[in-house]
């Protein structure tokens, strides 16, 4: 995927976090709940982590098995000439 | 796999279950808070390591506009590449974190509002890279930006001394006040921080790797340009 739609999707994101946090207000008030009532939270927080590490990790080992394939074939391309140019 | 990668992996797979069980087995239970302080262990590692990259691409852009030598644009793109992922989670943590404890998902506060501009600031970096297609001007532009950007990571880190915010005080740090946290909060956060610490090194470095690759495929390319150039003058 080009980077100028993955950059898009985020200044997206971005926009739209804004806005709801502007929608909310600036009333800010601290919770009285029982502790496990923010178990959500606590769970949302952590696999939006892990997520975003899962999802940046699959992307670099894609690009780097593109890569060592695309040096492998230029190699043998490499090879190849220098071959031919021999015989 | 090189025995470098499997150490550092190795490395980073017992730090994060030691941090696993400190955070949620170990570590008492904030009796304000509840459950959602658990969220601290790691957006605090997340943000703090999000203000090392602009560090990195201040001296590597300036290295790289003095000696014009592309392993220093190499690590400034490496460098702000992870340094968004990890300032996208840690606002999105922070975020999630804000709504229980302040009762809002965003407010415009200082910290936050700076936080967000250094984010925004590697979201343009990334664009004028995507958006140059000339190898030498991208770098050049990128540098540039990087240098400029990276300024605003100092007004980040000043936020709450400059201007009155609702956001913590520095809990971890030169600027953090001494015995601010309970020893066992103290040990889970220092091993969180190790962990998540390790795991940023680690991505920085791969990602430089897969500019050399890049650079590889670029000088094989102009090896065999030259060669089918000769076969066909012959």
């Amino acid at each position: 995927m080009h980077i100028g739609y993955v950059v898009r999707i985020i200044i997206g994101t971005g926009i739209l976090i804004a806005l709801l946090g502007a929608s909310d207000g600036t009333e800010i008030a601290t919770t009285n709940q029982s502790p496990e009532a923010n178990l959500p939270f606590l769970f949302a927080a952590f696999a939006v982590a892990w997520l975003g590490f899962i999802i940046y990790a699959w992307y670099l080992a894609s690009q780097h098995s593109r890569l060592r394939q695309e040096i492998a074939n230029m190699q043998k391309q490499l090879t190849d000439i220098q071959d031919s140019i021999e015989n | 796999m090189l025995l470098q990668n499997r150490i550092m992996l190795g490395l980073i797979l017992i730090a994060m279950m030691s941090a696993l069980y400190l955070i949620f087995i170990m570590v008492p239970t904030d009796v304000n808070l509840g459950v959602s302080q658990r969220i601290f262990y790691i957006h605090v590692p997340l943000a703090v390591l999000s203000l090392i990259p602009p560090i990195i691409v201040f001296i590597t852009s300036t290295l790289y506009l003095v000696r014009r030598s592309p392993q220093w644009d190499a690590l400034a793109h490496s460098s702000v590449e992870v340094g968004l992922l990890f300032t996208t989670l840690a606002l999105v943590t922070g975020s999630i974190w804000a709504r229980p404890t302040w009762g809002v998902w965003w407010t415009w506060d200082p910290v936050l509002t700076t936080f967000l501009i250094l984010w925004l600031v590697y979201l343009g970096y990334l664009l004028i890279r995507s958006y140059t297609v000339e190898p030498d001007k991208r770098a050049r532009f990128s540098a540039i930006v990087g240098i400029l950007g990276s300024i605003n990571a100092l007004a980040v880190y000043l936020a709450s001394e400059l201007w009155r915010t609702i956001h913590p005080d520095k809990v971890i740090g030169p600027a953090a006040e001494e015995n601010a946290l309970d020893p066992a909060i103290q040990l889970g956060i220092l091993v969180s921080f190790i962990a998540i610490l390790l795991l940023f090194a680690y991505t920085i470095i791969f990602r430089t790797r897969l500019h050399s690759a890049v650079n590889q495929i670029g000088s094989l390319r102009d090896q065999i340009d030259d060669l089918v150039y000769r076969i066909s003058n012959k």
